[in-house]
């Protein structure tokens, strides 16, 4: 690259180099004359420029005469002072100056003569300084030429700054405003999208609350049609007279009802989880609770031969304010567990009083067991949802693990907290503590005012039942003594008889009451004639102690486990007995629904089929006179031309629904004067308030559908006393008699009569296969007999299912084609009826006649069921050892 | 002007500006062109963004903060220091020496018009008090017409270079009776294309007319001026062209000639400082890279 660096000045050729005019002006010649007179005083000068000009010093000397002109060229060659010729003392000297380019003329003014070069030198350094000074001039000038140019350009430099100065506030305001319009843009933008948000958060919890809704009423649904199997199965267990046939109902029975128990748990479950469970609020009595609950719990405990043994303290408050169902779904869900993880020993249920205030109580409920018992590291996980100790425990005792979760939700939502510790191999301990509010009215303390002292005697081999019964005698003013073993019971009956004050009562556990222990014990109960005790025999519910009324004793079979209420009753027998009276009496019964001696009167209005068959079906096994109507119309017409003891009504109905029905009826008891009949409502929401609701509109109580013979029977028998002046003899065919001999004749009837469609529901023999033909048909050949129904099985439902939908789109064709391949199977299992069935309604799809074809479809599924049942049997007989269990 | 034009359209064909510098050059006729467009517009090429940064941190601005973003260098030397920047940026790059011929090099050309920018803005400033940086972008633009010329007829334009003498008149005078047009008028019209400024349009267009009366002050009068005192320091657009100056102009000069003394003392200087800005080596390394 070629410096820019190294410059060379170039001649400007065109125009005149403005910057090389140097001329000295007249002005600046004029200033060199000035110095040099006030440096060489007593001298004139005259200055001569090249081009002629001449300034200083006027006078006649001062002019070179015009024939010396050549002089000035002289002297522009000399370096030295060149005199004028003429006068030699006068003559001026001329004298080149090659800085400035002139000659200067100078004369000595007067008569001062001076050395030529000494002059010359005085001149030279004249110039020299002259040039010195204007050179410093020049200097001073470009200098402040310089200085001007830079404040200029200073000027600009501001300026400029003051631009980019505005430039940036220009633009900070513009960001500032740009930033607040984005702010308001984002602002606007946050404020939809919040909005949407809270759209997609509503939308969200309308999904899930569809979703929970949907959860609860598939339930609810699933609950109905389930209650009618299990009713169904009911009336057929108790119809049925082949124990086969009873093995196997019992088990559908078993399963229905653990099915509607997981319904009910995942109902529970997810309302739970929906927020929605909501606690009732009612005043109860917790001795009632728990004893109602261990009734319920005991047989099937003791059904394994394990001890069940529940204690409240007699001191524990009792009577409290809560929700007792959901208290008794919590013990009921632990006490399962417990009874289903323990094989031997024993469950006990026991409440204990943690704290006490003038109107709160804290319950402690624990549920021990000797069962199998929970490894450490699984402790933790028994409260979360779905979780069993592991996989293979679901297998081995079934069931879901929703029990614990919820029993755990539904503790915390009563403000109670839950634990449990468990040792492997020796047993488990669930407790839970609930604080309850106490019932205002303080009751009076449960009190016995017996006559007299009462001693009583206890022979158990359980220290807990022991402790128990002893600390329930104290609490009654009793005192007991117990024994565990048969010797020392019977030392003491023996020495209190030694001293006269034989016990008036002894307990004894139903295991002493059998052969030589048995007869040990009598004689020594019998030792006193006068005075025997009143004995009471422990047992459990499903066993039944001897029928020997001839014992010589009063006694009487006490079902374990022994609540306060029961030790209470026999106390006042006791007492009773104290006073004279005749010998031995039968042994009480179990508080059984005993049928009145005229058959109740009851109305039930109910419109689902299913249902009412159900309650027909209880009812009248009951020896209640049924009367049915369809719909809350029906039953005011009813209610008008008759009395009834008591209603059964259904809420949600067609034409009149439950709660206008019951209005009518109301009304219609008051015009006529009548006592109002007792209305109990069929409901199917189990949700709180309903009670109240129910009761507003004129009822009296309320049960939940589905319900069970058991609640249905309960019920009743709560409300249906018998008035006295009602003497209606039965006589229309609605009624149903009490015998058992005509009782399924007149369901039957019924069920016809009511216009429903129901084949004999079970085969009264194996005819539905023709076991003769089968083997024929497969050569004898049972493991391709067994094969075939194991096929089919798997194979019927969806060949059901497409003649159902054949039928439900009248596709004539499909159903032709579907019910012949179906006729087919059923002919190759040599299954007259079910053929017979299939046939016509192959029939029908070939005749292209639908119009009955819904009524043989039912009757076909009802007939494949009673196959399969068959098929099953026949499985069974043939030696197919790896069916699943038909019975238990 | 109708040759001009035909020169013009046929170095669009050819030779454009960049994307970039074409939108910028809107941008700088654009008077509402905020910062902020501004600068995204030259952060769309990040080559021009680092050239534009050394250019702002060399020492021809002095700067006592290294400036590290665009934003950063507005808010050091404003939009108009930087718009100038950005079209030397630009125009560097059609100065790129493509071919050297007798007498005539682009990069020569290039080292002229960056002396006549430099000296254009120190005339403006120091001499007539008033910003500098219009100047200083019309001393960049000023021969761009020899570059269409050069482009476009660069036998005929490397001709006339080797063939011109002083004696045959002016340059100018010369290239139109050759070619029927000057740089001038070319350059005129590309400063209209470009939409540059009125003023910067009429310093291109009357930059050799020596036969009027031109304003010292006026932007033809100061690259005049500057194209004078470049020509001392024999930084010509070629070796043979000769200049001259405005009679208006000479007078101005004479009457203030301490002035011009001074400044044409200083003027070497200046120009060393802005090395970075003229120098075209360490472009053509990068353009080699590219």
């Amino acid at each position: 690259m070629k410096s820019i660096l190294t410059l060379k000045k170039l001649p400007m050729n065109d125009i005149d180099d403005l910057f090389e005019d140097t001329k000295k002006t007249e002005k600046e010649l004029r200033a060199f004359l000035k110095l040099l007179g006030s440096q060489l005083p007593g001298f004139a000068f005259r200055i001569i420029t090249t081009d002629g000009k001449s300034y200083g010093d006027e006078g006649a000397d001062m002019v070179i005469p015009a024939q010396h002109k050549d002089l000035i060229q002289t002297a522009r060659n000399s370096s030295t002072m060149v005199r004028v010729p003429g006068d030699p003392s006068f003559s001026p000297g001329l004298l080149f100056i090659p800085e400035l380019n002139v000659s200067l003329l100078l004369f000595p003014a007067g008569s001062v003569i001076a050395a030529e070069d000494l002059l010359t030198r005085a001149v030279r350094l004249s110039v020299e300084l002259f040039q010195t000074l204007d050179n410093l001039q020049e200097e001073r000038i470009h200098i402040q030429t310089k200085e001007n140019q830079l404040n200029r350009q200073l000027r600009v430099l501001q300026q400029k700054n003051y631009q980019i100065l505005e430039e940036n506030q220009k633009q900070q305001s513009d960001y500032a405003r740009r930033l607040k319009s984005e702010i308001k843009r984002q602002t606007a933008e946050l404020r939809i999208t919040n909005k949407e948000l809270i759209k997609a958060r509503q939308e969200a919890e309308a999904a899930s609350q569809a979703k929970s809704d949907f959860l609860a009423n598939m339930s609810h649904e699933i609950r109905t049609p389930l209650n009618g199997i299990i009713g169904m199965t009911e009336i057929a267990l108790d119809s049925s007279v082949n124990a086969n046939l009873k093995g196997l109902l019992s088990t559908i029975l078993t399963e229905a009802e653990s099915l509607l128990g997981l319904i009910n748990d995942i109902l529970d479950f997810s309302k739970i989880e929906a927020g929605k469970l909501e606690l009732e609020t009612l005043a109860f009595d917790l001795r009632e609770v728990m004893d109602e609950f261990c009734e319920a719990m005991a047989l099937s405990a003791q059904m394994k031969d394990l001890e069940f043994i529940s204690y409240l303290p007699p001191e524990c408050p009792s009577r409290l304010l809560g929700d007792p169902h959901r208290l008794k779904q919590i013990l009921v869900n632990l006490a399962g567990n417990a009874v289903k993880f323990t094989s031997q020993g024993e469950i006990k249920i026991t409440a204990e009083l943690m704290e006490e205030t003038p109107d709160r109580a804290v319950l402690r409920f624990i549920v021990s067991d000797t069962g199998i018992g929970i490894p450490e590291e699984k402790q933790a996980k028994v409260f979360e949802m779905f979780s069993q100790v592991d996989s293979s425990t679901t297998r081995e005792y079934g069931g879901t693990g929703l029990g614990t979760t919820i029993s755990k939700q539904l503790v915390e939502l009563m403000d109670g907290k839950i634990g449990l510790e468990s040792t492997t191999g020796e047993g488990t301990t669930f407790w839970f503590e609930i604080p309850f509010t106490k019932q205002t009215p303080i009751p009076s303390v449960r009190s016995i005012s017996s006559p007299e002292r009462l001693q009583a005697l206890i022979l158990d081999s359980n220290p807990t039942v022991r402790g128990v019964l002893a600390s329930y005698f104290t609490a009654l003013g009793v005192e007991a003594m117990s024994a565990n073993a048969l010797d020392q019971a019977v030392k003491i009956l023996e020495e209190a008889h030694s001293r006269g004050e034989p016990f008036p009562l002894v307990l004894i556990a139903d295991h002493y009451w059998q052969g030589d222990e048995k007869k040990l014990l009598l004689s020594a109960l019998k030792t006193d004639q006068k005075k025997s005790p009143l004995l009471g025999l422990l047992s459990p519910k499903n066993r039944l102690v001897e029928n020997g009324a001839d014992i010589g004793l009063i006694w009487q079979q006490v079902y374990k486990p022994v609540t306060l209420k029961d030790l209470e009753k026999l106390i006042q027998k006791t007492a009773q007995k104290q006073l004279p009276q005749k010998a031995a009496i039968a042994p009480e019964t179990s508080p059984a629904i005993s049928p009145p001696q005229q058959p109740l009167q009851v109305l039930l209005a109910e419109d689902y089929p299913t249902n009412q068959k159900v309650a027909l079906g209880h009812l009248t096994k009951a020896g209640f006179a049924v009367t049915v109507a369809d719909n809350g119309a029906q039953a005011v017409e009813a209610c008008r031309r008759r009395t009834f003891d008591l209603i059964l009504m259904d809420i949600q109905m067609p034409v009149m629904d439950g709660y206008m029905a019951t209005k009518a009826i109301r009304e219609l008891e008051k015009t006529n004067g009548k006592k109002q009949t007792p209305i109990i409502a069929l409901t199917a929401h189990a949700i709180k308030g309903y009670r109240e609701h129910c009761l507003q509109k004129g009822m009296d109580d309320f049960i939940t559908k589905p319900f069970k013979r058991d609640t249905l029977l309960a019920i009743i028998n709560k409300w249906g006393s018998r008035p006295e002046h009602e003497t209606d003899v039965p006589h229309s065919l609605e009624k149903h008699s009490r015998e058992p001999e005509h009782r399924l004749q007149a369901e039957l009837g019924t069920l016809q009569e009511t216009g429903l469609v129901l084949p004999p529901l079970l085969p009264t023999s194996t005819e539905t296969i023709d076991l003769k033909e089968l083997n024929e048909i497969w050569d004898n050949d049972k493991e391709a007999i067994i094969n075939a129904f194991s096929d089919f099985f798997g194979k019927s439902q969806s060949m059901l299912t497409d003649i159902q939908t054949a039928i439900t789109t009248a596709d004539t064709d499909k159903l032709d084609r579907c019910a012949h391949k179906f006729k087919g199977a059923m002919l190759y299992f040599a299954a007259p009826h079910a053929t017979e069935l299939a046939y016509q309604l192959e029939m029908m799809g070939k005749n292209k006649d639908l119009n009955s074809a819904g009524a043989t479809f039912v009757a076909l599924v009802r007939a494949c069921e009673e196959f399969q049942i068959c098929a099953r049997k026949i499985q069974q007989d043939l030696g197919a050892g790896s069916e699943p269990n038909e019975t238990q | 002007m109708a040759t001009a034009e035909t020169f013009l359209s046929k170095f669009r064909t050819i030779k454009t500006l960049p994307h970039v510098a074409l939108r910028l050059s809107k941008m700088i006729s654009d008077d509402k062109c905020s910062m902020e467009e501004f600068e995204e517009i030259i952060k769309m090429d990040p080559t021009l963004v680092i050239r534009i940064l050394r250019l702002v941190n060399s020492p021809y601005y002095a700067l006592r903060e290294k400036v590290k973003s665009i934003s950063q260098a507005l808010l050091f030397i404003g939009m108009n220091n930087l718009r100038n920047m950005v079209a030397l940026e630009a125009v560097k790059a059609i100065f790129r020496n493509t071919h050297e011929t007798e007498g005539f090099s682009r990069s020569n050309l290039w080292l002229h018009c960056a002396a006549v920018s430099i000296c254009g803005q120190m005339v403006s400033e120091r001499i007539f008090g008033k910003n500098g940086e219009d100047a200083f972008l019309c001393g960049i633009l000023h021969d761009v017409g020899m570059i269409v010329e050069d482009q476009v007829a660069p036998e005929i334009f490397s001709r006339i270079v080797r063939d011109y003498q002083s004696s045959y008149g002016s340059f100018v005078q010369y290239e139109n009776d050759v070619i029927g047009t000057d740089h001038c008028k070319i350059g005129y019209l590309l400063a209209q294309d470009w939409k540059l400024s009125l003023e910067i349009q009429d310093g291109i267009k009357r930059h050799h007319t020596y036969t009027e009366a031109i304003t010292p002050s006026s932007m033809a009068g100061i690259i005049q001026i500057a194209e004078y005192l470049v020509a001392r320091l024999n930084m010509t657009a070629f070796p043979s062209m000769k200049y001259s100056l405005s009679d208006s102009i000479k007078e101005h000069i004479r009457e203030t000639i301490e002035e011009y003394r001074v400044l044409s003392n200083d003027l070497p200087q200046e120009i060393a400082r802005a090395k970075e800005l003229y120098e075209i080596d360490s472009d053509l390394k990068e353009a080699a890279h590219e």
